[in-house]
Formats: C-alpha cells, sequence, structure tokens
C-alpha cells in the first residue's frame, strides 16, 4: 500500500442475520481510497452502498455485522477492531453525514451544545475552545453569523443550512475520510447543487478524502474522481467517472444511464431498467443482474470474474463496448 | 436570542399560561360541581353535613344555614362560594374545621408521594434506559419483569410483603405509624431524621413500586425507539461514548414524555396513597379519607375530593408548562 | 387461529400464564364439589380450629393443608370460594364496562359533532384521574354491596374501553371501503356492525383481558380496604384484610395464601393478555 492510499477494503462481506434468513447486505466488496480522493458509490436501494459505508464506520445495526474480509485505514485494520478504539477514529479521522439532517440532529439540543459534544468527544477542551471551534468550522461551511446562531435549535435553520451544520460536525478534528450517506436527497435541487460544490471545495482544500453515497448518478458523477457502481451488495463496475459515464461496461451501469433524464431527448420516453431490485434473501446463483438484463444468457448462471482492465473493474460475462 | 424574538416568545408565553389557567379554572369547576352532584345530589344532603344523632332543632337550624331548601343550581353556587372560602364544613367525627383537619395531615401525604415518585424517578429511569438500551440482555429482562410485577401486583399486597418480609422476619425497619418528626415552618417532616427516614422507608417503597414499573416501561420504550434513529447514529458517527449519548442525548429526549407522567404521576399517587397509608397506619390523608368514609364522614370526603381535584389541576398545568420549556420545538411553535 | 396458537406457543412463559388461568378458573368453578368444607356454613365452623398452621388436623377429621383462619375456617376452602366471587365480579364488571365503553366509543366515533366532543372529553378527564379514588367515591356514596361494587368498577373502567373503541372506530372510519360502505343506502348501525366492530375487536380483547384482571385487583384492593363486599360473601381482598392483624405474630399463613392465590391469578391473566396484545400488534411482529 503506497503513502497515498488513505483506505483499502477487501473482499468485505456483511450480512444480517434476521428472522426470515441470512441478508447479504454486501458480498465481497473490494476497492481502495486515496488521500483527498472523492469516491462515488452509486446504486439502487437495497443495493448494500450504505451498508457499505456503515461498515467503514464500525456502525453496523444488529442484527448485522462484518463476517469478513479488511477494512485497512491508513495501515490500520479496521475489522475486528474493538469499540473503544473504533470509536476513538469515529468524528476524529473517519466522519459521516447522513441523509435527512432534520433527524440526525437532536431538536432538543442547540447547535452549539450538540457541536460541543462532538468536540469533547475527543479529549477535554474547555467550553469556551469548543464553541470556538464551533464557530469557525461553522463559518467554514458557509453558516453567517455563526456565533449568534451556535444557541439556536436545529428546527430554527432551513433544511441546507441544517445539512451545514452535519457537515460542520464532521469536519470538527479534520478528519482525514468523510463518508456522506446521500447527504444532499432530502435538500432542493438549489440547494443540493451548492452542497455539492462546497462539499468539493472543502475535500481539495483540506485534503480529507470523500466517500459519497447516492443513488443518484448525476449528482454524484458532478463530484466524484472515481465511480463504484454496486447491485445487490457487490460492485459491477467502477472506474474513473469519465470513462465509466462515457463508456459504460456493465449492462446495469448501462441501464442507470439511460434512466437520466439529461441523457434523453426532450420529448423522448425515458428509459427504466425493466425488473426490480432482486430480494437479498433469496438470491439465484450467478450473475445478479441476469434476470433484468437484456443481453442474459445460459452463462450469467455462473459467477461473472472480476474483469481488471488498467484502472477498471467490471463484473460481467457481457460486457459492453469489447468485441467480444 | 435577539431581543425582538424575546419579546415574542415571552409574548407568547404568557398568552400559553393565559389559556392554560382559564382551562385549568374550567376543569376545576367541572370537578366541583361532579363532587357536589355526588356527594351532595345522589347522597343525602342532610346526611352529609348533619351527624344521625342530631336533634330536629338542630337538623332545621343547618337546613336553612346551607339552604337545602333551595333550588339545586342554587345550592351548587352556594357550595362553590363556601369552598372559595375555604369553608369546607366541621368535621362531623373530630369536631374541627375539615380545612384544619385536612391541612395537618396533608404533609405527611405530601412527602410520602414526593419520596415515592422521587424513588421512582430515580431508580426507574436508569434502569427503563438500560433495559432499552440492551433489551436483550438477561438483566433487562428481568429488570422488565419487575416492571409488569409492579403494574400488575396490587400495592395493598406489595406492602404486606413489605411488612411480613422487612418488619416482621428481619426487624430491619418499622412497619406503622411514621415516627417521630421534626418542625421546619411549623410541619412535622419525617425525612430529616435518620429514624425519621426508616419509618418512611417501607411505605414510600411500597407506594413507589407502580411508579417504578410505569418509569421503566416509559423510559424503556423511549430509549429503544430513540437508539435506533439517526440521531444517536449521527452521535456516534461524531465519536461520543455510549454513556455519553445515553446521558446527553436520550435522557434529554425522553424526558419530555416522563416529565408528563412525572407530574400526573404524582396527582395519582397522592391517591394511590389512600392504600399505602391505610397498611402502614401512616397519618397523612389518605388514611384519613378512608376513616371518614367507614365513619360516613362527609364533609372531609368532600374538602378530600376537591383538595386532590385541585392538585391534579395545578401539577397539569405545572406539567404543560415545563413541556414548553423542555422542547424548544414546542416553545416556538405556540409563540408564533 | 390455528396460526395464532402457533405463534402463541413459541412463548413458554404465555403457555404457564395460560395454563394456570385455566386452572385457577377450573378450581373456583368446582370449588363447591372439591372444597373440603363450604366456608359459610357458619354452623361447620369450630372455633377451637381457629388460626391453625397449614397441615393441622381439625374438628373436621381431615388436613388443613393451608391452615385455618381466626374464625377456624379452613383456608383451602375460603380461597376456592374466594376465588369464585374475585373471578365473578372481575369478569361480571369487565364484561358490563367492555360493553359499555365500546358502545359509547363507537358511537361517538360515528355520529362525531358533540356527542363525540363531549363523551370523549369526559373520557380522558376520566382517563387522566386515579381509577381507585374514583371508585372509593361510588361506594362511599352509593353504599357496600355487590351490585354497588360492579357499578364502581365499571365506573372506573369503561373508559379505558371507551379510548379504546374510539381510536380503533375512528381509524377504521377512515379506511376506503368504510367510506364506500357508506356511500351505498345500507342502514348505517348495518356499516357499524359489520365493518366497524369487528375491527374494534382485537385491541378490545387485549384490553379487555388486563381491565379483567385489574377489576380483580381493584375489586381485592377495596375488600382489602373494608370498602368491597360485606363480609358474608369474602373475596380474596377480604381474605387478607382478615389475616392482617395476624401478621405481626407469626402467622402470616392467613394473608400470605389468599395473597398467592390473587398474585397468581391477576400475573397470569396479565401475561395472557400482553402475549395476545403482541400477537396483535403488527408493529412488533419480527
Amino acid at each position: 500500500m503506497s503513502d497515498a492510499t488513505l483506505l483499502q477494503v477487501r473482499d468485505l462481506r456483511t450480512h444480517f442475520f434476521t428472522r426470515a434468513g441470512v441478508v447479504r447486505a454486501v458480498e465481497g466488496v473490494s476497492f481502495s481510497l486515496q488521500r483527498g480522493e472523492i469516491l462515488g458509490l452509486v446504486g439502487e436501494s437495497g443495493s448494500g452502498k450504505s451498508v457499505t459505508g456503515f461498515s467503514l464506520i464500525g456502525l453496523v445495526d444488529p442484527p448485522g455485522r462484518i463476517v469478513s474480509g479488511s477494512i485497512r485505514f491508513d495501515g490500520q485494520e479496521l475489522v475486528g477492531l474493538k469499540q473503544p478504539e473504533m470509536r476513538r477514529l469515529r468524528g476524529k479521522r473517519i466522519a459521516m453525514v447522513f441523509q435527512d439532517p432534520a433527524a440526525t440532529l437532536n431538536p432538543v439540543l442547540t447547535i452549539g451544545q450538540q457541536m460541543a459534544l462532538a468536540v469533547r468527544a475527543h479529549g477535554t477542551t474547555s467550553e469556551a475552545a469548543a464553541r470556538d471551534l464551533a464557530v469557525r468550522t461553522l463559518t467554514r461551511v458557509g453558516i453567517p453569523d455563526a456565533a449568534a446562531r451556535l444557541d439556536a435549535y436545529p428546527h430554527e435553520f432551513s433544511g441546507g443550512m441544517r445539512q451545514r451544520v452535519a457537515i460542520a460536525t464532521a469536519l470538527l478534528h479534520g478528519p482525514d475520510l468523510i463518508i456522506a450517506d446521500e447527504p444532499t436527497t432530502a435538500l432542493d435541487v438549489s440547494i443540493q447543487a451548492q452542497i455539492l460544490a462546497e462539499m468539493q471545495k472543502l475535500a481539495k482544500e483540506t485534503g480529507t478524502a470523500l466517500v459519497w453515497i447516492s443513488h443518484d448518478l448525476a449528482t454524484v458523477s458532478s463530484l466524484a474522481d472515481r465511480l463504484l457502481v454496486m447491485y445487490a451488495g457487490r460492485i459491477v463496475e467502477s472506474g474513473r467517472v469519465g470513462q465509466v459515464l462515457r463508456d459504460p461496461r456493465h449492462h446495469y451501469t448501462r441501464g442507470l444511464l439511460d434512466s437520466l433524464p439529461a441523457t434523453a431527448l426532450p420529448g423522448e420516453k425515458l428509459n427504466q431498467i425493466p425488473g426490480t431490485t432482486p430480494s437479498l434473501l433469496s438470491l439465484p446463483p450467478g450473475c445478479p443482474f441476469a434476470p433484468r438484463c437484456p443481453r442474459a444468457d445460459a452463462v450469467c448462471a455462473t459467477d461473472p470474474p472480476d474483469v481488471v482492465v488498467a484502472d477498471r473493474l467490471f463484473r460481467c460475462h457481457h460486457p459492453l463496448g469489447l468485441a467480444a | 436570542m435577539p431581543p425582538l424574538s424575546m419579546a415574542r416568545y415571552w409574548g407568547g408565553m404568557l398568552g400559553f399560561i393565559i389559556q392554560r389557567l382559564l382551562q385549568s379554572v374550567g376543569v376545576m369547576l367541572a370537578m366541583s360541581a361532579l363532587v357536589f352532584i355526588g356527594v351532595y345530589a345522589i347522597g343525602n344532603p342532610i346526611d352529609v353535613l348533619i351527624a344521625p344523632d342530631a336533634t330536629q332543632d338542630i337538623r332545621a337550624e343547618v337546613i336553612r344555614r346551607y339552604g337545602l331548601d333551595l333550588p339545586l343550581w342554587q345550592q351548587y353556587f352556594a357550595f362553590l362560594g363556601r369552598l372559595l372560602t375555604g369553608d369546607f364544613g366541621r368535621s362531623l367525627v373530630f369536631d374541627i374545621p375539615v380545612l384544619e383537619l385536612v391541612m395537618q395531615r396533608l404533609p405527611a401525604t405530601l412527602e410520602l408521594a414526593l419520596a415515592a415518585v422521587l424513588i421512582g424517578a430515580f431508580i426507574g429511569i436508569p434502569l427503563g434506559i438500560y433495559a432499552g438500551y440492551r433489551p436483550h440482555a438477561v438483566s433487562s429482562r428481568a429488570i422488565m419483569a419487575v416492571s409488569v410485577l409492579g403494574f400488575s401486583v396490587p400495592t395493598f399486597w406489595v406492602g404486606l410483603l413489605l411488612i411480613l418480609t422487612f418488619a416482621v422476619n428481619l426487624g430491619w425497619l418499622p412497619a406503622g405509624d411514621r415516627g417521630p418528626t421534626v418542625e421546619v415552618f411549623g410541619i412535622g417532616w419525617s425525612f430529616l431524621t435518620l429514624e425519621g427516614l426508616s419509618y418512611l422507608a417501607l411505605p414510600a417503597l411500597n407506594l413507589s413500586l407502580f411508579k417504578l414499573a410505569m418509569m421503566i416501561r416509559l423510559a424503556r420504550a423511549g430509549t429503544r425507539e430513540i437508539m435506533l434513529t439517526d440521531t444517536v447514529k449521527f452521535a456516534r458517527a461524531a465519536g461520543l461514548s455510549e454513556l455519553t449519548i445515553l446521558r446527553r442525548h436520550v435522557l434529554r429526549l425522553i424526558s419530555i414524555p416522563l416529565v408528563t407522567v412525572f407530574g400526573l404521576e404524582f396527582a395519582s399517587t397522592l391517591a394511590f396513597a389512600v392504600v399505602t397509608e391505610t397498611i402502614f397506619s401512616w397519618p397523612g390523608v389518605g388514611k384519613l379519607i378512608i376513616d371518614s368514609i367507614t365513619s360516613l364522614d362527609r364533609p372531609v370526603m368532600v374538602a378530600y375530593l376537591v383538595l386532590v381535584a385541585f392538585f391534579f389541576v395545578v401539577i397539569n398545568l405545572i406539567v404543560d408548562l415545563s413541556y414548553a420549556l423542555l422542547d424548544p420545538r414546542l416553545r416556538r411553535g405556540r409563540a408564533a | 387461529m390455528k396460526a395464532f396458537w402457533r405463534e402463541y406457543r413459541e412463548n413458554w412463559v404465555a403457555v404457564v400464564a395460560l395454563v394456570v388461568v385455566v386452572l385457577v378458573v377450573l378450581a373456583a368453578l368446582t370449588a363447591p364439589i372439591f372444597a373440603p368444607q363450604d366456608p359459610y356454613d357458619l354452623a361447620g365452623l369450630d372455633l377451637m380450629d381457629a388460626r391453625r398452621p397449614p397441615g393441622f388436623v381439625g374438628s373436621g377429621e381431615y388436613v388443613h393443608w393451608l391452615g385455618t383462619d381466626a374464625q377456624g375456617r379452613d383456608l383451602l376452602s375460603a380461597i376456592l370460594y374466594g376465588l369464585r366471587i374475585s373471578l365473578q365480579m372481575g369478569l361480571v364488571a369487565g364484561a358490563v364496562a367492555m360493553t359499555l365503553g365500546a358502545a359509547l366509543g363507537i358511537l361517538s366515533a360515528h355520529l362525531g359533532g358533540w356527542v363525540e366532543a363531549l363523551v370523549m372529553r369526559v373520557v380522558d378527564l376520566q382517563l387522566s384521574f386515579p381509577a381507585i379514588l374514583l371508585a372509593l367515591v361510588l361506594v362511599a356514596v352509593l353504599g357496600q354491596g355487590k351490585s354497588q361494587l360492579i357499578i364502581a368498577l365499571v365506573a372506573a373502567q369503561y373508559a379505558y374501553f371507551a379510548r379504546t373503541a374510539y381510536g380503533a372506530a375512528t381509524a377504521e372510519r377512515q379506511k376506503d371501503y368504510v367510506e364506500a360502505a357508506s356511500a351505498t343506502p345500507l342502514p348505517s348501525w348495518r356499516v357499524v356492525l359489520r365493518h366497524i366492530l369487528p375491527n374494534c375487536l382485537p385491541p378490545l380483547i387485549v384490553v379487555g383481558t388486563v381491565q379483567v384482571a385489574n377489576a380483580i385487583a381493584l375489586e381485592a384492593t377495596l375488600s382489602f380496604l373494608g370498602l368491597g363486599l360485606p363480609p358474608t360473601e369474602p373475596s380474596l381482598g377480604m381474605l387478607i384484610a382478615n389475616g392482617f392483624p395476624y401478621m405481626m405474630n407469626g402467622r402470616a399463613w392467613i394473608s400470605v395464601y389468599p395473597g398467592i392465590a390473587l398474585i397468581l391469578l391477576i400475573v397470569a391473566i396479565n401475561i395472557v393478555g400482553d402475549q395476545i396484545r403482541d400477537q396483535f400488534n403488527p408493529r412488533l411482529r419480527r
């Protein structure tokens, strides 16, 4: 692992042991992340992208747990790490931003109180110093008059401002990695764009790496350096954003691109991927996308291999754009 | 808060307080009407006010004095007027003004009820939070079993068991009477001396069991729900320790419903004290009401009922106000 | 029904509780056959047998398995007969309160308007008011006796049923099929009977189970305080009260055994009720 590599995930498996059976939410995911790099993690709901994010920060809720694999963060193995040690990393070196800021912030504590708790989670800091750090960080994420806003409650902020507060909380300790789980999905489109631009700027300024989880290919591609496309708990395709968008290899990625409004001509019907996401409880052997795939044939009943070409990866028996 | 919104906030609060005060007066009126109908109109009002062995002259005197020959609505207003001036009549058994009698007994009950509610809260809430935090642990199941028992087993039976265990078999604690009290502000209190506390212990524990069960259940349900929210996940992601999350986030969030219940329970504790006071011969108003029911001392019954209703309304009011203080969302919602 | 029972069987505590309830009810029903003595037959009592410990063989020349009380009554017999009375009071009061409460709740949900406002206001006020106090007042005003006690218990409990039925009925009323049924020329009482009532039943049954236990407990409490049934019909609460004075001097069994019977019954009914509630509650299903 070179010095520039911040995160190396190998064959990660996170399963949920429910009454109905074992849900293999993440099934053999591998990827790596450079310092300061922005990685877009794309997939439909239930594809395992959020569980991947929670696995990274060690917050998979029971009945789920990481069953095997390795997550090396800056040379340290995170899988099997004791909770107290994991806790020292969380917020300090790995932070997370969630989808709905209205649900993440505690409605009965002021912004200042909540941020002070996050500051003091990593070392004893005086009240004044904690507030000072909070004000500076809030100002950095573009909250005007931050000192005065510190004593306000979450409901006194707009949705976009609330998400900035959440982002500021994640940035407090200058983490090496921020996992952002659909952080703009709950926001208005105009505010989405602002937040995206600012996150990109902040990441570049501070050298913080970002894992940006989203179901929205369009948003991610405007922000990320590299894309991971997940389907049914597996990575089906990855590569540089430009490559993947221009020249997808996997039929699922193709389907996602075709269903984007931007690629359709005005008046043209949007394409949809036929069928629905499979139940992870009863996944048939072979390629999980086969039942919905236009190119599926008998071969697809066997597991497709990981094909690595240069810095791209895809798992398909019948990749697109390659003369097979 | 900038000055303008501060003014609006207090303005809103004032309106809210006035509205709640009016509501409370309404409830008090309704309660007094119910008590009036219950004791004066359904029961024979002459029995209420006159000892059965009174002479004909006294009977006629009292009927005239209390206007029992007047129409019902006029009687009700007269009754209300007497209530407002604190005239509840004289106790037939003790032959002193009822108000004086009740006020003598009230501190003992208040002390007992307060001790019970405090025990319930300070033991029940931590236990409930723990049971909600680790719902599947064996210890949590044990806590819940205690809570189920506390809910379903009648108070008087628990009282008997407490006496049997701690007073009769072990001989650790006294099981009757109030023991010595210390006078502060002209009122005797038990909790100021160790011996007084030993007399208070069993009845307070007995009375607290139901509250304990309820606090456990509420705190557990609240904690379970909150532990699944993104608020807790976000706090964890920020590296907060589990203890900090429970103490600062969860406790604060569940405190809102708990305060309501705490308040309402205090009122019902006053009522349930009836049972505990009878078992432990605790000289409070609860024992007084039972004695007055068995001896048909109805002026005392009326006074007790009006008093409990009054407490009830006042506590409701306090709960509503503290609600507004605890939940900033509500504060603004009402101020706006 | 079969599926319901299969799920019920998964919780062995609930199964044990159900068995206890069934056994206690059977014991109460068959008390006149199996009880060694008729505790109300004063002629059969001998004061020589009074306050004897369990296992004592008295003048009746049979073993008093649970000892005797202050009147020389065989405690086992007294408990069996006491159970009869306690159960009877609990069931009658529960049934009346359920019928009355359900009718009030469904009607106010169905009629709406001022009926709804008035009934539910009163119900809410009463729910926030301690039931035991209401029962105390009623007993005080009405005097003692079986029917008076039942009135007091019903008055203390109907509000729970009214609230539950009202909640279920309003939820049901807003569903499409009820609205559709209301739009047809069917008389509205048929809509209530055919559609609303059946959907109110599960929550009412759950509340009903617990309330029967509560009624038994409340009756016992009132009887213990000396405000319940007349001494000629001793329920468990009165048996316990009768033994209370002897507790201090080592004759605890006179109170303890009736108490155990009472607790067994109440706790078992509560556990059964909790289990039924959990099974009816789709949110708790995993």
